[in-house]
């Protein structure tokens, strides 16, 4: 039973972190570097793909046995067309402002490859549960990746956060395509760096442990 | 060959389900999608039917309601306005007022990523049009922080009140009106350099698009009468 929980907490935790779709797996650059020109694109965006990564995961996993191989990918890119139709349609009915401002994004999130790639790598071959759970890891660790560069880009380029006007200093590079790149990079540089500096704790951490145990013998 | 043939009927099946399942989605929010969209085109109506001056609304808010509800498809008029190629999107909604006659109408021109639509309303008075006010309906292509600020109100309150001696010269933005030598709005010159900083082909498509309205307006809809 703990086991099992252990593993229902590491398949949740790391799509936010070891395996965090857009830092380290560079998954969905096309909507990452197209919509961050502000935060709150980044959050609903990062929200909408949650919904549709969560919904498309669980069902996936479910048809997961009836699927035969040669025809999984096909299968798999109408479920989540299938769930993006639905949520755009009830959206536009029933939240129209929020379907206005996340319009342009909805139609891109089909061709997301975090979505196929979580149904191919995790979703067709685990139980619905852990399925759920990926889905649920990677979209809050895609969520809080776009939110970040969403932050960064609206600070830097246009001087204000959320919409709240900050100061009158602005870069307008960053709300430029280049400034997208550019954050992404040192983002990622900076999070490799952590990892990096993770590893190297860990090492010298055993090595210790070692020599302890080796002088003690 | 059966395998082919198997692949085929079990990818149909899918298909089938989730045509069914969008389909019964799509039929059950019809309806309230119509509204959603309805009640939004009614906000924008109201927002250019109210004075820019007094904050008033000109025209009673059921008779908007009505026509809004009466109105019949849409349909789509491309016009060319000195090599600009825009939209007219009909219909367009007539009210008599007090001996006045307000105009609304919603066009189209391209911006920098797309089409920018616009709803602007023109008043008749005494034989002459101005444009009263303007909103902008979609700029959703267009760059978050830059070209896509024209959906605030401060930079679409700049093209309120254009006379008509403006119009016929065509509106321009400041930054296109060199050859101006008086830089007003009598002039057809709206000034949004200053609120809009490295942000000039969202405005000129509004500008654009005020003048297709305009010369649609002119021809088409005033072209019978004196």
């Amino acid at each position: 039973m703990k086991e099992n929980e252990n593993m229902a907490w590491y398949t949740f935790k790391k799509g936010i972190t070891s395996e965090n779709p857009t830092y380290v797996q560079a998954l969905g650059m096309c909507p990452t570097l197209a919509v961050t020109t502000a935060a709150i694109n980044g959050l609903g965006m990062g929200l909408a793909v949650t919904v549709v990564l969560t919904l498309s995961n669980i069902i996936v996993s479910l048809i997961r046995k009836a699927v035969p191989k040669d025809i999984r990918i096909p299968i798999f890119i109408t479920v989540i067309a299938t769930f993006v139709t639905m949520i755009d349609l009830l959206m536009h009915a029933y939240t129209y402002d929020l379907w206005k401002s996340l319009g342009i994004f909805i139609p891109l999130i089909v061709v997301n490859c975090i979505i196929l790639g979580r149904a191919e790598a995790f979703a067709s071959k685990n139980p619905v549960h852990y399925a759920a759970l990926d889905g649920l890891g990677m979209g809050i660790g895609f969520t809080l990746s776009l939110f970040l560069l969403g932050s960064i880009r609206e600070i830097l380029g246009n001087g204000s956060w959320m919409g709240i006007h900050l100061w009158n200093f602005k870069m307008f590079m960053f709300i430029l395509p280049p400034g997208a790149f550019i954050t992404l990079g040192f983002l990622a540089a900076f999070f490799n760096y952590l990892k990096i500096k993770k590893e190297e704790a860990a090492k010298a951490k055993a090595k210790a442990a070692k020599q302890a145990q080796a002088q003690k013998a | 060959m059966k395998d082919i043939l198997k692949n085929g009927v079990v990818l149909m099946l899918y298909a089938m389900v989730a045509a069914a399942v969008l389909g019964f989605v799509y039929v059950s929010t019809k309806d309230a999608i119509k509204n959603a969209d309805l009640s939004a085109k009614f906000q924008a109506m109201k927002a250019v039917l109210t004075d820019y001056e007094t904050g008033k609304l000109m025209v009673d808010e059921k008779l908007i309601k009505d026509k809004l509800m009466n109105s019949g498809e849409e349909k789509v008029v491309e016009r060319t306005y000195e090599g600009v190629n825009g939209k007219v999107i009909l219909p367009y909604y007539e009210f008599n007022v007090n001996g006045k006659k307000i105009f609304v109408l919603v066009g189209a021109a391209p911006g920098f990523g797309g089409d920018v639509k616009v709803m602007a309303s023109f008043v008749k008075e005494n034989g002459k049009i101005f444009l009263h006010s303007i909103r902008v309906l979609d700029a959703s292509q267009e760059t978050p922080g830059l070209g896509a600020k024209i959906m605030e109100e401060g930079p679409q309150k700049r093209f309120s009140g254009i006379p008509q001696s403006g119009l016929e010269k065509g509106v321009v933005v400041d930054k296109d009106a060199k050859d101006r030598s008086v830089k007003n709005k009598s002039n057809g010159v709206v000034k949004t350099s200053d609120i809009m900083t490295g942000a000039t082909i969202t405005p000129r498509a509004v500008a654009n698009s005020i003048n297709i309205m305009y010369s649609y307006l002119k021809e088409a809809v005033l072209g019978g009468e004196k």
